[in-house]
Order: C-alpha cells, then structure tokens, then sequence
C-alpha cells in the first residue's frame, strides 16, 4: 500500500496576488475610480445648474470671449498626447527606450501646448472683464437699477484713481482723455439713465430704458428692438434740444439788450450829473426822466437776476441734451458697446453670467491642474530610461493622462458648444 | 505566474490599431464641432444628444483601447462599474432641486433671478416679467412663426403638400 503523503511531493506555493496585475497599477485605478467620482461631481452639478438657469439666459460664447475653434484644437492637442503616450508605452514593453523617450517628450510637449493655450484664454477672460468671482468679477445678472449704479460707482473710482495719479505725475499722456470719457460716460450714460428711470412711470418702458442701457455699455448681440429704443430716443432729442438752443439764444439776446440799456442809462446818468457840477440846474423834465431811468433800472437789474439764472438753466439743458445725443450716436457706431469700443473696465450685464463663470473656471480650472500635476510627473520620470523594466511606470502615468483627456472629451462640447 | 500584460502583448506591435483609435477620435470630434454649428442645433435637444453620444464614443474608444480595459480581466468591472453607477446617482439626485428649480419659483424669486432678453418679454406685452413667458432664443423655429400672413401660410401648407 502506498502513502501518498510520504512520496515526498513538496506543494509548490507561489504568491497570487488577488488581482492579476501589478500593485501599482491597481492602486492607479482604484484612484481613478475616485477621479470619476471627483469629475462626475463637477460636470453634475455643471449641467444641473447650466440646465436650470432662467429660460435662456445661458451666455452665448461670443458673450463671454469663447472660440470654439480654440477649443477643438485644443482637444486634438489633448487625443495626439494621448496616443503618443500609447505609443510611448508600447515602446517601453518592447524594450525600445529611444523609442519610448521620444514619445514621452512628445507627450510632455503636447499637454505643455494645452495648458499654455488655456493659459491664453483665461487671459483673454480676464481681459475682457470675466473673473472667476467678485470682487474682481463685474458680471451682473439682470439690467436694473443696481446695475447702473454699479457701473457709475465703477467710474467714479476709476476717475479718483485716474486723477490721483495725475496728482502724484504717475500718470501717462492719455489719463487725461481717459478721464475726459470716463466722466463722458457717466453723465450722458449712466446719470442720465438713472434720471429718465426714475421719471419714468410706465415700467415696461422703464425696464427697456435699462435694457438699452446694459445694451450700450456691452451689447449680448444684434438686438432691433434695443437698437430702435436708442434711435427713437436720439430722434425724440432733437426737438427739445432746438427749443433749448432757441430759448438760449432769447435770453442771451434779451441779456445783451438789458446790458445795452443800462449802459445807456448810466451814460445819461454821468451826462447828467456832470452838468449838475457845472452849476446847471436840472429842469423838471430832467428830474422826472431821472427818476423813471432809475425805477427802470431796477427793474432790469432785477429781471438781469433771473434772467442769469434762466441762462445758466439753458445752457446746461443744452449741454444735457447735445452730450445725449453724442453719446447716442457714438453708442450706435461703437459695434461692441461702451465698455469695449472705448477699452473701459466696466461691469457687464451677463445674464446668468456669474453662474457661467463659476462653473466655467471651476471645471477648467481642475482640469487644468490634473494637466499640469500630468505634465509635473513626465517632468520627474524624463532623465529615466524608459525600458521594459519601467513599462509598468509608463503605464500608469498613461492611465492617468488618458484620463485626463476623458475628462476634457467631455468638458469640451458642454463647455463650447453647447 | 503570467505577465500579466501578456493578454494583450501577444499582438505584438499595436501602433496601426492605435493610430485607428486615434483618427476615429479626430472624426468624432470634427463631428461635435459641425453639430454645433449645424441646424441640428435648432432643436438644441437633438444637439445636445448627439454631441453628448459622440462624447461618450470617444470615451469608450479610450477606455477601450487607450487604457487597455479591453484586454483587462473581469476584475475592470469591479473598478468601475460601482463608480460609473455612484456617478450618475450623484448627478441624478441634483435633478430635482437645481436643474428644475425654475421650475417652482416664486414671484419673489423671480424678481431677483436673471432674465434673459427683456425685449422679448416687453414685445409680448407682458411688464411683470416671467422670464418664462418670453422666449428669448433666436434660433427658435416658433419665433419666426409668430403672426404668419395668409398668403405665408397658404406657401407653407402648399409646400409641405397639405391642401
């Protein structure tokens, strides 16, 4: 009889790791699985709050500075980066480590090339006044009064800066022009708003005024009724600003007769009173003309009064009404509005603009910095061989970067295009 | 023990298949690009649709192959299927409150939502101001169909072939 425990058969024990691939790697996927959460969170709430803003008020992206274009070369950069580092790996495993190096810099070049394009389009973002957040933010939802006062209070701490810096000779040749359109701006744009808003009484009119304004200082687009709004309005002045003209000219002339006059009268007066000192008795005709001048007199000086305070009335009602009109046709020629035509920083009627912002620089933002903590890491594995032994290494930093290109596959047509 | 790459190693030199992937992904994206600017987009939910099928495309493309999970073992699953399902839980539970907030606003909050176009609304006459009421969106087919002369009418019906 046999035993079959004593033929001496050794088990062969060998580690089996409880998945079938290396430790790094699985340790990678576990934290790319906390990636997607992570990212799933992001572009969640991203299309739960681009889906539930008011009916169409969703930025367009020529409203906030955004070139498809861009964006989808952006994405090619993103999916040859991808493979390159594909390829990179394929080389590694082979043991072709020029190859894989090769590769690997292409990689690092390309997602380099991103971030620096990224780069040029926030600045073009905060060029044109779009900031993640307020303070520096000066998006505002809705044209109403609180927008137009933002925009004078804007301009009256820009002008103080302005001016400030003139006293203090820090300021270049053009602040003095600057100043003069700043203020341009705020009297026959923004006071003069506020001053017709608060006149008006029929509030779909009021609401069209305010309209017209956030139209004029950053038009969302071609808009006929706004553009007809603002011309009516520039028709509408002419008549007022003829009669002012007409009145100002009255009074002017009227005030040059009344000084005529008196100067007449004070020459009688000294003709009169020199002959007196002669020795000359005045007659009776003499005293009583004297007497009559001086009522009249009087009287002109007193309707001189008036009649300055009437002109200086006049003369700014002209000035109201002709900076008005200015302003008007400068706005119907500036095609990109006040803010941009004149290159003035001022708040922006966005609709649902800051929601745009937030959600726009947040999810950039993350990706951007998963790009950069990519390229950071091709930065460190660079000066190693990239041979069979380091496939694995080259593997999971794959991993990672093609997700991060997943990512952006998705970032891109919810950001640019939809 | 087995190498644990020998699954998919075995083919030996991948790059053509690679490079495959790699120009069905640039089709993929010329095509979100000219749906966006394509009539598909008057109606923005056929859009939106295509461009978020198109997007899911190329994410399977680089999972797939990209990231190998096609040659991986059925541990892939384990990994991410728990995860793809957390995901859209996640998103799904936002539904309700935020993506159909406007939905049940209030006057009050209306007041101090954002609006789109006021000339739309002021153009229907209504001064209160229901975002929702005026539909500002130029691109849609209805705007343009407001008030149709008859004889407009008449071309279209003859056009589509309707007495």
């Amino acid at each position: 009889m046999s035993h079959p425990h004593e033929t001496g058969h050794a088990v062969a024990l060998s580690y089996e790791p409880g998945l079938p691939i290396p430790r790094g790697k699985l340790c990678l996927w576990v934290f790319l699985s906390t990636e997607i959460m992570f990212f799933a969170g992001l572009i969640g709430a991203y299309i739960v709050l681009r889906f539930g803003v008011p009916e169409g008020t969703w930025p367009t992206p020529t409203q906030v500075h955004l070139v498809e274009w861009i964006g989808a070369a952006n994405t090619f950069v993103l999916i040859c980066s991808s493979v390159t580092i594909v390829l990179a790996f394929e080389a590694a495993k082979q043991d072709r480590a020029d190859v894989a190096k090769r590769w690997f810099v292409a990689t690092l070049l390309l997602g380099s090339v991103f971030l620096g394009v990224k780069g040029y389009e926030y600045s073009q973002k905060f060029a044109h006044g779009i900031h993640p957040a307020r303070p520096r933010s000066g998006i505002y939802d809705k044209p109403d009064v609180y927008y137009v006062s933002a925009v004078g209070q804007s301009i009256a701490a820009q002008v103080s800066r302005l001016q400030q810096a003139s006293e203090q000779g820090i300021a270049g040749p053009e602040t003095a022009e600057q100043v003069r359109e700043l203020q341009e701006v705020r009297e026959h744009l923004v006071q003069w708003t506020s001053f017709s808003v608060g006149r008006e009484t029929d509030p779909v009119r009021q609401r069209l005024a305010l309209a017209a304004f956030a139209h004029a200082v950053y038009p969302l687009g071609h808009d006929a009724v706004l553009e007809e709004f603002l011309k009516d309005e520039a028709a509408s002045l002419a008549a007022p600003l003829e009669a002012a003209r007409a009145s100002k000219k009255a009074a002017e002339e009227r005030a040059a007769a009344i000084t005529e006059r008196l100067a007449a009268i004070d020459a009688a007066e000294q003709e009169r009173a020199a002959r007196e000192q002669a020795g000359e008795t005045p007659s009776d005709e003499e005293t009583a003309a004297r007497t009559a001048e001086t009522a009249e007199r009087t009287e002109l000086y007193a309707e001189q009064t008036t009649l300055d305070t009437e002109r200086n009335r006049l003369i700014q009602e002209v000035d109201r009404l002709e900076g008005r009109t200015r302003m008007l046709a400068k706005v119907a020629e500036l095609e990109h509005g006040v803010a941009e035509g004149l290159h003035l920083d001022l708040p922006l009627m966005i609709p649902s603009g800051n929601t745009w912002a937030d959600t726009y620089f947040l999810l950039t933002g993350f990706h951007a910095l998963h790009v950069f903590i990519g390229l950071f890491a091709f930065g460190l594995m660079l000066p190693l061989r990239l041979g069979a032994s380091r496939a694995t290494m080259v593997e999971n930093l794959g991993l990672y970067w093609h997700f991060v290109d997943l990512v952006w596959i998705f970032l891109f047509p919810l950001l640019y295009l939809f | 023990m087995t190498d644990p790459h020998s699954d998919h190693a075995a083919g030996g030199n991948q790059t053509g298949l690679f490079l495959k992937v790699f120009g069905a992904l640039c089709v993929l994206t010329a095509i979100s690009f000219a749906v966006a600017s394509s009539p598909l987009m008057n109606d923005r939910t056929v859009g939106w649709t295509l461009m978020l099928g198109v997007s899911c495309a190329k994410a399977f493309l680089v999972i797939s192959y990209f990231m190998h999970l096609r040659w991986e073992r059925a541990w892939k699953y384990a990994l991410t299927l728990p995860t793809v399902v957390m995901a859209i839980l996640l998103v799904a539970a936002l539904v309700p409150d935020i993506a159909r907030r406007t939905r049940h606003y209030a006057e009050s909050r209306w007041r101090h939502a954002s609006e789109g176009s006021v000339t739309a609304d002021s153009v229907g006459g209504s001064a209160a101001g229901h975002p929702e009421a005026g539909h500002p969106e130029a691109g849609d087919p209805d705007a343009g169909a407001v008030a149709p002369s008859e004889e407009a009418a008449d071309e279209s019906n003859a056009a589509q072939g309707t007495p």
